[in-house]
């Protein structure tokens, strides 16, 4: 086990140095200047091409990539991510005071996604083929298919222009004090369309895993010996058809993280996925770099992390 | 996993149970609050910099630097009449050179700090000596006499002269008669010397003055400022015009979609500067009016004049009366938008109204022998203001005359750096362009045509003559002579047609019916001169 996990660990390194480089290559050989993002046009077009030369400069646009890149690696390994070349912040404090945010609406949505998705996948497999079986797929289908800021624009639409139940964007009311009951309010729009959005794999994959348990001779000795359905399905289906769902969940991981940048712009959300909308724009380098780095380090943070549960619950994974 | 699956379901339904009760504590709670302060919540499309202080005059810290900090003198909302505000009454040299201002004796800082002539000529003195720490709109500060001195040596700033701690005098390196109005932009705020006086260029984005808690003289404190949510500001009690009606500020910082989204729900109050798109979303929304207002900016084609096949007038001429703007206008833009035939500022009526001719349009490129096989390439950034509408109609119509055009869509700091870009002029040969606030003055044209000698910038069009004329124009304080002078330039412009100007947009400006007192200014982000007038009902 220590084996496995040292092993892997080992081989994340190469593949972060591989991102950051391929990252880091591919934001500086995007056409357009990051100065342009600094400073106002009125102030840009009147600049002598020295005044320009001098702000690159500065800004240590001018080296060479690999030099850069070399400037920027040696950096991070001495903690030190850089500044955002937009408000002249650490890229770090930048990132800091939206991670919260996000955190919040991941935590979320991942609720959302399970405690909806694996009950319905399971209510499903229960019926296949009835109508409560059509009417989940069918609805699995639609949330798969329907883009994510659809859903966030219909919802503001009905709960929060319509009905007005609900605030329309933000993670607090401005000026009145944070609260537990503020932030819940706010956070239930956004993760709701990003939970549900996941919780439709998980539908399928709950579904077809538990099927197919279902359908095994074990289970059929088990029905046979005149165990009761819920101790079917929950004792026997379901512990054997959770070993996919740990790999799928895992999966899910990087698909939150890319749905949380659409569902943060539909709804205001203060969090990672604006920054990174406005850093993309802006070409903001420093910025970029540290959240593609955290993301690489979350995704395979994830996968790992699928690896060792499936060790856990899969006896057979250890032996092989 | 059974045990698991409850027990998050269990936390789901708290989840939600709270969600739904908390609704209603959460209004208790407003309305309470409501009965003794006013909040008024406010914002304009696009970005805002933590940095406020003037360095930062730029896209939307450029209105909030109104809240913090006072001008030596403000502006109605003609944009012409010039009104006290740090300053009391002024006097000008008749060659525009010679400035002397009486300041208020009860002005004092948010800390407390009686406000003198010394932070006027300190706010001055560190302008002229870090002119590379500013990254927005220009200052006037560098145009003082002294200013270039000061910037290499950090010497006293030699045009400033502190009278006495209510009276400053300034002299500047050139006339200039529009120093008195450029007074009332946000980029010349009057700062604190006694918070200030350590910083340098290095240090000025950084300390907690100027990204947390900024002082002013102004009507409202900075009082808390969370990234990608909201900056809130609260009545300054002691301002020296007397208190601010309205207790509490909040400039919301939105997503384009979030804005039209929150006005509808009403959570936002007023918003600055939307498109005539929105009117349809926001027509039926109660309690909330719709003000126009025509903005200083404009929307027009940039010809790049030193391409071989734009060199000629009368092709640059030719595509002015190949495009029919008039029609462009009623139909696109359902009417939100006037035609210009020069910059907003200098098309006077008896011009060239340049009106769509399609027949003379062919005559002139005849005339100015154009090959039929020549295609300008037209860059633009994809999401300017109605680009994917207006442009594939423009490129037909002028196709119509004979003028192909291969149309560029560019993300923008690519089209930014392009057209900017000294080094990447033979990209393009047509650039779609907006914004700007020529609209203000005829002087504010003055900037793209500074010199006829150095490097060339954006259409790539010097003329001495025109430059000479905004020097006049500039140099004395007599107005029929800068009139006529005025008039003089924008002949030369009209006719040399460097640019193919469009039209200049009527912005919507939903102001809710709850607030009162608020001027919609032409510059849609000067209204924030008179916030301390605004009141609630």
């Amino acid at each position: 086990m220590l084996k496995i996990l040292v092993r892997r660990l080992l081989q994340a390194v190469p593949s972060l140095i591989i991102i950051s480089f391929i990252g880091f290559a591919l934001l500086s050989i995007a056409p357009g200047d990051p100065l342009t993002a600094r400073l106002d046009r009125d102030a840009l077009v009147h600049m002598s091409p020295e005044q320009l030369q001098a702000a690159r400069q500065a800004l240590g646009l001018n080296d060479a990539l690999p030099v850069r890149y070399w400037h920027w690696l040696t950096g991070v390994l001495h903690g030190d991510l850089g500044y955002s070349i937009v408000t002249g912040q650490t890229a770090m404090s930048e990132i800091s005071s939206r991670a919260g945010a996000t955190l919040i609406l991941l935590a979320a949505s991942v609720m959302i996604a399970v405690c909806v998705g694996i009950p319905c996948g399971i209510l499903a497999a229960r019926y296949p083929n009835e109508r409560i079986d059509r009417l989940l797929t069918g609805g699995a289908v639609v949330m798969i298919s329907v883009p994510t800021f659809i859903v966030g624009l219909l919802m503001i639409y009905l709960f929060a222009i319509r009905m007005g139940i609900l605030p329309a964007g933000g993670l607090s009311e401005p000026g009145a004090p944070t609260t537990l009951a503020g932030t819940l309010r706010h956070v239930a729009l956004p993760a709701t369309v990003l939970g549900l959005a996941n919780a439709a794999p998980l539908v399928r994959f709950a579904r077809s895993g538990l099927l197919e348990v279902l359908a095994s001779d074990y289970v059929r000795t088990a029905r046979a010996k005149g165990l009761r359905e819920r101790g079917v399905i929950f004792r026997h289906g379901l512990r054997n058809a959770s070993l996919p769902l740990i790999t799928i969940m895992a999966m899910l991981i990087p698909d939150l993280v890319g749905g949380a940048v659409i569902t943060e712009v539909v709804f205001a959300w203060p969090g990672m996925g604006r920054l990174v909308v406005s850093s993309a724009q802006s070409g903001d380098p420093a910025v970029m770099m540290t959240i593609i780095i955290m993301v690489a380090v979350t995704v395979i943070t994830a996968n790992l992390l699928a690896d060792i549960l499936y060790v856990v619950a899969d006896p057979r994974v250890r032996v092989s | 996993m059974r045990r698991f699956s409850w027990l998050s379901v269990a936390l789901a339904a708290t989840l939600i149970t709270s969600a739904c009760t908390s609704s209603s504590n959460d209004g208790q709670a407003a309305g309470e609050k409501g009965k003794t302060d006013t909040t008024l919540s406010v914002t304009r499309v696009g970005p805002i910099f933590p940095v406020f202080h003037p360095v930062r005059a730029t896209d939307n810290t450029y209105p909030l630097l109104y809240l913090i900090y006072s001008n030596l003198v403000h502006l109605k909302s003609d944009e012409k009449t010039i009104t006290p505000d740090l300053a009391t009454s002024w006097k000008a040299s008749p060659d525009a050179t010679t400035f002397t201002f009486t300041l208020a004796d009860n002005a004092k800082w948010q800390d407390g700090t009686k406000f003198t002539a010394d932070d006027v000529a300190f706010t001055a003195w560190w302008a002229a000596r870090y002119p590379t720490a500013y990254t927005g709109l220009p200052n006037v500060w560098s145009q003082i006499k002294g200013a270039d001195e000061t910037a290499k040596t950090g010497a006293d700033l030699a045009g400033v002269k502190v009278l006495s701690p209510t009276s400053i005098e300034f002299t500047l390196s050139a006339p200039n008669a529009e120093f008195l109005p450029s007074l009332a932009n946000a980029s010349n705020v009057i700062v604190a010397k006694h918070v200030l006086k350590d910083e340098t260029d290095k240090t000025i984005e950084k300390v907690t003055a100027t990204t947390q808690s900024p002082i002013g003289t102004g009507p409202y404190k900075l009082t808390k400022y969370v990234p990608d949510q909201y900056v809130e500001f609260t009545a300054n009690k002691d301002y020296f015009e007397g208190a601010p009606k309205i207790d509490h500020i909040i400039w919301k910082i939105l997503p384009d979609d979030q804005v039209t989204t929150q006005l509808q729900s009403g959570a936002l109050d007023v918003a600055f500067g939307l498109g005539e798109d929105t009117r349809p979303l926001l027509a039926s929304v109660k309690n909330l009016d719709l003000v126009e207002s025509t903005s200083v900016g404009m929307v027009g084609l940039y010809t790049r004049t030193d391409a071989p096949a734009l060199t000629d007038n009368r092709v640059r001429q030719a595509i002015y009366y190949g495009i029919d703007r008039q029609k462009l206008i009623d139909t696109v833009l359902k009417g939100a938008a006037k035609p210009l035939w020069n910059p907003p500022g200098l098309s006077y009526d008896d011009l060239n109204h340049y009106a769509f001719d399609p027949a003379k349009a062919r005559t002139l490129l005849k005339e100015a022998g154009w090959s039929a096989g020549t295609t300008l390439k037209l860059v633009y950034w994809k999401d300017a203001p109605n680009a994917t509408e207006v442009l594939p109609i423009i490129q037909q119509q002028l196709g119509e005359i004979g003028v192909k055009v291969q149309l560029n869509p560019l993300e923008v700091d690519n089209w930014d750096d392009m057209v900017t870009n000294p080094s990447r002029r033979g990209e393009w040969d047509l650039d779609y362009e907006f914004g700007g606030s020529f609209g203000l003055t005829p002087d504010q044209s003055s900037r793209s045509y500074s010199t006829c000698t150095g490097p060339k910038i954006q259409t790539g069009y010097q003329n001495c003559k025109l430059t000479d004329l905004f020097v006049q124009g500039r140099g004395t304080t007599d107005q029929a002579k800068r009139d006529a002078t005025y008039h003089k330039a924008a002949e030369i412009l009209n006719q040399d047609a460097d640019v193919v100007y469009l039209w200049q947009p009527v912005l919507l400006n939903p102001v809710s019916t709850k607030v009162k007192g608020l001027e919609i200014y032409p510059f849609d982000r000067h209204s924030f001169m008179r916030a301390n007038e605004w009141s609630m009902s």
